[in-house]
C-alpha cells in the first residue's frame, strides 16, 4: 500500500533519527516523486536539521547569545569561592 | 596565535576567574538546551563546583572551556532525568491540535507547508531570527522541547532520549516528529513564510 502524506511526513522525520526499512524507503521515494507538498516538507525538515547543527556548533567565539544577570553571576562566584576554599 | 605549531597543553585557569571567563558561554549553552533560566543558572553553578573537585585531573589536552562544557553536558542530562522521573511513561502529550490541523482523515495535507523565502541556515547571524528560534522552542510543551533540543542540539540518540525523558521507545519518534512539525510551522509563521 502506498503511504499517505501523513505517513510520509512521519517517516521523513523518523529517517532523521533511525534507518527506515527498505520497504518504507521505497514507499517514501515513490510518494515524494509524485507529491510536491511532501517534497517541500522534507526539504524544510532537512533545512531545519542543518540549521540546528550550525546552532549547536556555535563555539562561543562570538558573544554568547544568552547571558546571566549580574546577580546570578555573583551568586555563582560566591559558591565557587566557598567550594574553592573547601577543595584547596 | 596561530603560527602553525603544535599548541602547548592548555593550563588550568584560576577558578576565581571562571565565572567571568566562561559563565555566559556555559549559561547560553545550558539555557538553549533546558529553556529555563533558573535551571540553567543552577546547572552552571553545579558545573563549576564539580569542576573544582576535578580540576587536578585536567590534563590540558583540551581547552578549559571544552572541558567545562563536557561536565555541563552531563549536568544537563541529570537535570532532565530528574525533571521527568515522575511523569507517567505513556503520557506523550497528545497534541490533538497538530494532529487534526495538518492532515485530514485520509492522511492528506490540510494545512500545507508554504515555500520558504529564505534558507534558515543563512539567518543565524541575525539576532532577531535567533530569538524567533528560541521563542518557537519555548512554545513547545516541556517534554517535547526537551526531546527536541537533546536530539537537534546535543545529537543524543533516541535511545538515550527515551531513557532520560522517561518516554517509551515507541513514543519517542512520535514526540520528535511532533516537535519538528511544530517547529517547522512556528518558524514558517514567524519568519520564513513571509516575503522579506
Amino acid at each position: 500500500m502506498m503511504p499517505t502524506c501523513k505517513e510520509v511526513s512521519e517517516r521523513v522525520s523518523r529517517s532523521l533519527d533511525e534507518k527506515l526499512t527498505l520497504k518504507e524507503r521505497i514507499g517514501v521515494w515513490i510518494h515524494l516523486s509524485m507529491c510536491g507538498i511532501c517534497s517541500l516538507y522534507k526539504k524544510q525538515l532537512d533545512l531545519m536539521n542543518h540549521m540546528f547543527k550550525k546552532v549547536a556548533a556555535e563555539d562561543g567565539s562570538e558573544q554568547p547569545f544568552f547571558t546571566m544577570s549580574d546577580k546570578a553571576k555573583e551568586t555563582i562566584k560566591k559558591a565557587v569561592k566557598e567550594n574553592m576554599d573547601k577543595t584547596e | 596565535m596561530d603560527d602553525g605549531q603544535q599548541p602547548e597543553n592548555e593550563h588550568m585557569t584560576e577558578p576565581d576567574t571562571w565565572v567571568d571567563r566562561y559563565g555566559d558561554y556555559l549559561f547560553s549553552y545550558a539555557f538553549q538546551r533546558v529553556n529555563d533560566r533558573v535551571a540553567a543558572e543552577d546547572i552552571v553553578q553545579d558545573t563549576f563546583v564539580a569542576a573544582l573537585v576535578a580540576r587536578t585531573k585536567f590534563k590540558g589536552k583540551s581547552k578549559v572551556k571544552t572541558w567545562l562544557t563536557g561536565i555541563l553536558k552531563h549536568k544537563v542530562i541529570d537535570h532532565f532525568r530528574k525533571k521527568y522521573k515522575e511523569l507517567p511513561k505513556d503520557n506523550i502529550e497528545l497534541t490533538a491540535d497538530l494532529a487534526n490541523t495538518e492532515f485530514n482523515e485520509k492522511g492528506e495535507w490540510k494545512n500545507k507547508p508554504s515555500k520558504w523565502s529564505q534558507d534558515p541556515g543563512k539567518l543565524l547571524e541575525q539576532r532577531e531570527f535567533m530569538e524567533v528560534i528560541h521563542k518557537c522552542i519555548a512554545g513547545l510543551s516541556s517534554r517535547l522541547a526537551s526531546a527536541f533540543t537533546l536530539r537537534e542540539l546535543e545529537d543524543e540518540s533516541t535511545e538515550t532520549i527515551c531513557k532520560v525523558l522517561n518516554i517509551s521507545p515507541t513514543n519517542c519518534w512520535v514526540m520528535l516528529h511532533r516537535a519538528r512539525s511544530l517547529m517547522r510551522l512556528c518558524l514558517e509563521k514567524k519568519w520564513l513564510g513571509a516575503k522579506r
